[in-house]
């Protein structure tokens, strides 16, 4: 009895360390962004100031000197998740389907394409950052939405392909071979029948690639400048003609937290049992 | 007529031979059992048939048409597989109506079609149901109405009633039976259960190793086994199958399978001269022998009891009989002692004989 109380007391205070050692940068990220300009450098720090919402007016509203940047960064970041993910999982799915369903269409079988797939995410991303900034810049693509979106999906559909395809292997094989039998095209096979068996494969590909996208800083950094900047980059390099933008830099971050963990609650249940389905085969 | 002929179909899985050289014609209207163990290659042939699998070599005909190049959907084939295989985000009615759909029939015509096939399958209260929320007799039933409702040339089923509860099963083999009769379906059944085959079908084609064994009506099959793998596969419980040998003695001709003689005189003049002195395989069923537990009139082999099974309502009696165990079918359901001494009465006629090397029948 006694020797339980302690496990559960050492349980508790390790546990607690933890969640401190994890929380206090989210923490002290949200009470940044809500202090004053006076608050925000000062020794000893302010631990829970009162709170003043001015920064985060600036970024969401007209007015201030950093307006613009920190909301059109929003929005950019959101264009370029977006698009990324749509075209991951269009495309991901569609050659997913083909990998898992026709593999005798596909050279080899199929077999070596997953493995160099894979190996497509294994270079560091810098490695064709480089080429692809001569590409883009030869294109006149640097510093559009569509350069990112291209670099991106470029890095992300390998992964949504791999992916998918388990959700696909997963669909018991008759249930598509009675499809064929009753008439089905191989591509209203894939739209009717294979598409809807493997919608929590899908969820989580949009979940993982909206995330990926979201988050990413290098590429980011490197293909944008002026007219595109996702908040990623925005975050690392706000200045304004006074200061570092620290405050105003820590409530972007708190807005950039949000979509991520919003998407993954919305879509908690699915993705939950879609990441277990694709992985216990 | 023929509707469904296969000829010289062979397919091979890397060094396995699935189908040997298939040579298969199905009339129009008739029940056909494809019966054998598994990796016999029912399932196989009934996948190049429907157009899941590519012959090596080999040529399909589905009426007048040569149906081997085409993909599966132009096929006018159905199919029920072992596993129902139902659309399961779809409700019945949708499963029912999506071959039809693919037909681009008229949404009045798929209707009415959906609407008759449930009503004959008696399932017209679950169309409004999804696959999960039916039991296992019910998705069946679905799978079956899939085939169905397209009435196409051919209905394929690769055993399925495997997956079904014993009390569904004799159910589902009326159901089959009345589909075939009514609806004048062409139908070809795979199956590794010979109650199947004695219960449903009117032509039996035996498979083992890819190959077709026999293929006759179910009757012919039964009766006259063209080679032991028949004989001891089709028919439940299984044939005795006893090593013997001829041996004449004067103008007797007697068969000795060491532990017991028969006189085989009577049935001297049918018997080939070459099948004397060669090692051969007595075929017994079990209900051709008379069990007895008091000494009957001759011809009879005495033994001992050494264990009663029963069966459903039925009585299977092992029976040794000097070193070998014979399979006697009693029809009621009777527990005799092991031990007790029992003797068995057969008549001449009713053996099978086979010779023991090629395992051709002789007789």
């Amino acid at each position: 009895m006694r020797a339980n109380l302690v496990v559960r007391f050492v349980f508790i205070v390790v546990a607690a360390v933890v969640l401190i050692w994890t929380l206090f940068p989210v923490y002290w990220l949200a009470v940044t962004g809500v202090k004053t300009q006076t608050d925000v450098l000062t020794r000893p720090p302010v631990w829970l100031p009162n709170p003043d919402w001015h920064f985060y007016r600036d970024l969401l509203t007209a007015g201030g000197i950093a307006t613009g940047s920190g909301f059109f960064s929003l929005i950019d970041s959101l264009i370029i998740s977006s698009g990324t993910t749509l075209l991951c999982v269009i495309f991901g799915a569609m050659a997913a389907y083909v990998l898992s369903v026709f593999p005798g269409n596909v050279p080899t079988g199929g077999k070596s394409m997953a493995y160099t797939i894979l190996t497509f995410r294994m270079f560091p991303p810098i490695v064709p950052t480089i080429p692809l900034f001569w590409l883009f810049y030869t294109l006149g693509l640097l510093d559009t939405h569509a350069s990112l979106i291209i670099a991106f999906t470029t890095f992300n559909l390998p992964f949504a392909i791999y992916l998918m395809k388990t959700f696909f292997d997963d669909i018991p094989r008759p249930i598509l071979e009675a499809a064929l039998v009753d008439g089905y095209s191989p591509f209203k096979l894939f739209w009717k029948i294979a598409l809807r068996l493997a919608i929590p494969g899908l969820v989580s590909v949009s979940a993982l690639c909206f995330v990926f996208s979201w988050n990413e800083f290098l590429m980011s950094l490197i293909l944008t400048a002026t007219k595109v900047r996702p908040y990623t980059v925005l975050l690392a390099t706000w200045m304004t003609s006074m200061e570092i933008a620290w405050a105003h830099r820590a409530a972007l971050a708190v807005i950039g937290i949000i979509p991520p963990i919003l998407l993954v609650w919305i879509l908690r249940e699915r993705l939950v049992r879609g990441m277990t389905l694709g992985a216990v085969r | 007529m023929p509707t469904l002929s296969t000829s010289g179909v062979t397919k091979q899985y890397g060094k396995k031979l699935a189908l040997e050289n298939v040579n298969l014609s199905v009339d129009a209207g008739s029940f056909t059992c494809l019966l054998g163990p598994t990796g016999a290659g029912k399932t196989t042939l009934l996948r190049i048939i429907a157009g899941l699998e590519k012959p090596d070599s080999g040529a399909i005909h589905l009426g007048d048409r040569d149906i081997t190049g085409l993909p599966p959907g132009e096929r006018k084939v159905g199919m029920v597989f072992q596993t129902f295989a139902l659309y399961p985000h779809m409700t019945v009615y949708q499963n029912l109506a999506s071959p039809l759909t693919n037909m681009k029939l008229s949404k009045d015509e798929i209707d009415k079609r959906v609407k008759e096939t449930s009503a004959f399958l008696r399932m017209d209260k679950l169309l409004q149901r999804k696959p999960r929320e039916l039991s296992g007799g019910e998705q069946q039933r679905v799978a079956i109405g899939r085939a169905l409702v397209r009435r196409a040339d051919l209905c394929l089923l690769d055993e399925p009633l495997t997956n079904l509860d014993f009390k569904i099963r004799s159910d589902m083999r009326f159901e089959f039976r009345r589909m075939k009769d009514q609806l004048q379906q062409t139908i070809l059944y795979a199956t590794p259960d010979p109650e199947d085959a004695l219960a449903m079908a009117d032509k039996v084609a035996v498979m083992n190793n890819g190959r077709i064994e026999q293929y006759d009506a179910m009757t012919s099959v039964y009766s006259h086994p063209s080679n032991v793998f028949v004989a001891s596969y089709f028919g439940q419980p299984a044939m005795n199958l006893i090593d013997c040998v001829f041996k004449e003695e004067k103008d007797k001709l007697v068969l000795d399978a060491q532990s017991f003689t028969i006189d085989f005189t009577p049935l001297k003049s049918s018997i080939p001269r070459e099948a004397v002195g060669s090692k051969l395989v007595l075929g017994a069923r079990p209900m051709h022998l008379q069990l007895s537990t008091q000494k009957p009139d001759p011809p009879f082999l005495n033994g001992k009891v050494y264990l009663s099974e029963v069966l459903g309502s039925v009585t299977v009696v092992h029976v040794t009989v000097g070193d070998v165990l014979l399979r006697v079918f009693v029809s009621a359901v009777r527990r005799i002692p092991s031990g007790t001494p029992v003797w068995l009465s057969y008549e001449l006629e009713r053996f099978h004989l086979f010779d023991a090397q090629t395992g051709k029948a002789i007789r």
